[in-house]
């Protein structure tokens, strides 16, 4: 863990680097007159100096067997999720709602249980076609049409 | 006679019966969030704030509110009957209300948890009538300067009472600070890291972040582990408990109903923290300590009771300072304030009827969830039997068509699962969350007090030295950290977050 609470304390000492420079750039204003830059480059610097202080002290704090925090089992898992739901993203305007959450739904209704296509098709059909119903026809959200809209 | 007459008004609010069906669905669906380990209060209630947008905000707050305390009532079927605390605060009834199922009274330990989550939830609500208007009388004197001691002095208690290491939980709520920047300044109309986006100019949407902040985070750290659910097999029977049972329990509800009223009224002190400590004062106080672990009533009594006390006064720091103290609430008051409703010390006398409705719901919703709970248990015991694997996917399709759904925009589903990725990463690294989300929806109010406290005060920080109450919230915000640093302190910080 002490590896990662470095790796963690430099992310965000470049996080708090990266607003601070950005807020400097803005109108800081006076004392009398404070800018839209005064908070936010002062909130930065106190972000940054924490951030040394977390590294000092994960330097300080007695090692504890390096365990790592990240999953040894269902890493694979987890990372089909999230790709999934970025490429959802990336897709759901130009493909449409429909084709794009039922492929969505399928391939989550797959990782939760592989190898069981029949299931996650027909699960993915029907909670696809039951949240159009309720959101499009009935809650009148308006989805993105895509493919089916063309 | 005041409060008599408010209280009627807003029992005339709640009992109207479109209020009436909102607070019967906000605690049966925090109950059901309850009983459900892997989802809890604050993810639920992120991923319904889309939902509520086209409710009146009286019905919005009195749904989310059921949901909020209704899963507080849920947390313990679980904790006793499958050893799986359905939400953080009723961790501690597993120690033993599983035993007491064990021993073939699981009927009695549900029971007495309904009965005591019944009084701890209503006699708090007896002190927020009180409480809630006398705090916001004093609030009203309140000006820049002590709305800039209030906000440091809350955010401080919230990372100090968290649990879990100081310095990481000031990094959490510097981070927040920084992400409440985004979009225009209210005072100049200028972009801030707004990185050239039109999306950005209204700042980050708040529901979205919050889904991913608390909703797919919860997922993804769900993903990582099998949750094995064997629900007890036994005959629940005999929900009532005996004289005996009563005599045990009931000087143990009423002490909970106090630690957890003053714990839920402290930003930071959460219902997790007041069923905790009620469970080790009953433990202190008992003549046969011993007893505890082992299936002892008292253990169940107590801790259900403090947090549905605690959770009743986080309210009153929420409608009489507009100050949240916990992320629920901090939730909660970015669906008042995305329905236009700035809570505060005004709240009560220009928006009365909605305060007094929200109240007079509260009640009722205690009173329903009694009558719910009991009978419903074997239907709790059934769902909980609906595997994680099935429950997954299609909480996260309602994530990506709730943040869709605000704005309709496929670019506030990226910034949810940009703050899901980010959220499980913090969690996975020890942050907490809460601080985060407290300093985002306080950000905005933080700067605009500073920036007008040192517009008035031709730019002398004296101001805040000068201003009795700015004064002494700051210096006990000093006090918090300088305390945090003894050593005694520093430990028992530690040994509460490990028990946390």
């Amino acid at each position: 863990m002490r590896r990662w609470d470095r790796i963690a304390s430099v992310v965000v000492l470049a996080f708090g680097g990266i607003v601070a420079f950005a807020a400097l750039k803005m109108d800081l204003g006076s004392l009398n007159q404070p800018g839209p830059g005064f908070l936010p480059s002062g909130g930065a610097c106190l972000l940054a100096v924490l951030s040394l202080v977390y590294v000092v002290l994960s330097f300080r704090r007695a090692p504890d067997g390096e365990e790592s925090p990240w999953p040894k089992r269902h890493g694979a898992r987890l990372i089909a999720v999230v790709a999934s739901l970025a490429l959802y993203c990336a897709a759901l305007s130009s493909a449409g709602y429909i084709p794009a959450t039922f492929v969505l739904m399928v391939i989550l209704f797959l990782v939760a249980d592989p190898g069981k296509w029949h299931a996650a098709l027909v699960k993915a059909a029907l909670s696809t076609a039951i949240t159009y119903l309720v959101f499009e026809k009935l809650l009148m959200v308006q989805f993105p049409a895509g493919l089916l809209g063309a | 006679m005041d409060l008599l007459q408010h209280l009627a008004s807003g029992f005339q609010v709640s009992l109207l019966p479109i209020n009436l069906l909102y607070c019967f669905l906000g605690v049966l669906l925090g109950t059901l969030i309850g009983v459900l380990p892997g989802i809890g209060p604050t993810a639920a209630i992120a991923l319904l704030l889309p939902i509520t947008f086209h409710v009146p905000a009286v019905s919005t707050i009195i749904l989310l509110a059921g949901i909020y305390y209704g899963a507080m009532y849920g947390g313990s079927t679980t904790s006793i009957l499958v050893n799986i605390p359905g939400e953080a605060a009723s961790v501690v009834t597993c120690i033993d209300g599983y035993q007491m199922a064990r021993q073939g009274r699981a009927g009695p330990a549900l029971g007495i948890s309904a009965f005591g989550s019944f009084i701890g939830g209503t006699l708090a609500l007896v002190g927020l009538m009180f409480a809630a208007p006398a705090m916001a009388r004093f609030a009203r004197e309140f000006g820049a300067p002590e709305y800039t001691g209030l906000v440091c002095l809350g955010l401080s208690l919230l990372i100090y009472l968290g649990g879990g290491s100081i310095i990481k939980s000031l990094i959490s709520a510097l981070i927040g600070l920084a992400l409440s920047f985004v979009g225009q300044d209210m005072f100049t109309g200028q972009d801030r890291f707004t990185l050239g986006m039109r999306e950005l100019k209204d700042g980050i949407g708040l529901v979205p972040m919050f889904m991913g902040l608390f909703g797919i985070s919860e997922v993804l750290i769900n993903l990582e582990k099998t949750i094995a659910r064997e629900v007890f097999a036994t005959k629940i029977r005999q929900l009532l408990p005996s004289r005996e049972d009563w005599g045990r329990a009931f000087p143990a509800m009423l002490r909970g109903t106090g630690i957890g009223f003053l714990l839920g009224v402290i930003p930071g002190g959460s219902a997790v923290i007041a069923s905790f400590a009620s469970y080790a004062l009953e433990k202190k106080l008992s003549s046969q300590p011993e007893r505890f672990g082992s299936g002892a009533i008292e253990g169940v009594a107590g801790p259900e009771t403090a947090n549905n006390a605690a959770a009743t006064g986080a309210f009153i720091p929420l409608f009489a300072l507009g100050i949240p103290s916990n992320a629920t609430t901090a939730i909660l008051l970015g669906a008042l304030m995305l329905h236009g409703v700035r809570p505060g010390p005004m709240l009560m006398e220009q928006q009365a009827g909605l305060f007094w409705g929200i109240v007079a719901s509260m009640y009722v919703g205690n009173v329903i969830l009694l009558i719910l709970n009991l009978p419903l248990i074997g239907l709790w015991v059934k769902i909980l039997k609906v595997p994680y694997k099935t429950l997954f996917p299609l909480i996260l399709l309602f994530c990506v068509i709730g943040a869709y759904s605000v704005e309709g925009s496929v670019f506030d589903v990226g910034v949810m699962l940009a703050f899901g990725v980010v959220g499980y990463v913090l969690r996975k690294m020890g942050f907490e969350g809460a601080p985060l989300v407290l300093a985002f929806i306080l950000g905005p109010m933080l700067e605009n007090s500073l920036r007008q406290s040192l517009i008035i005060s031709h730019g002398s920080f004296l101001i805040f030295v000068q201003r009795p109450i700015a004064a002494a919230c700051l210096l006990a915000t000093v006090i918090l950290f300088l305390t945090a640093l003894v050593p005694f302190v520093r430990r028992k910080r530690e040994l509460l977050a490990d028990e946390a």
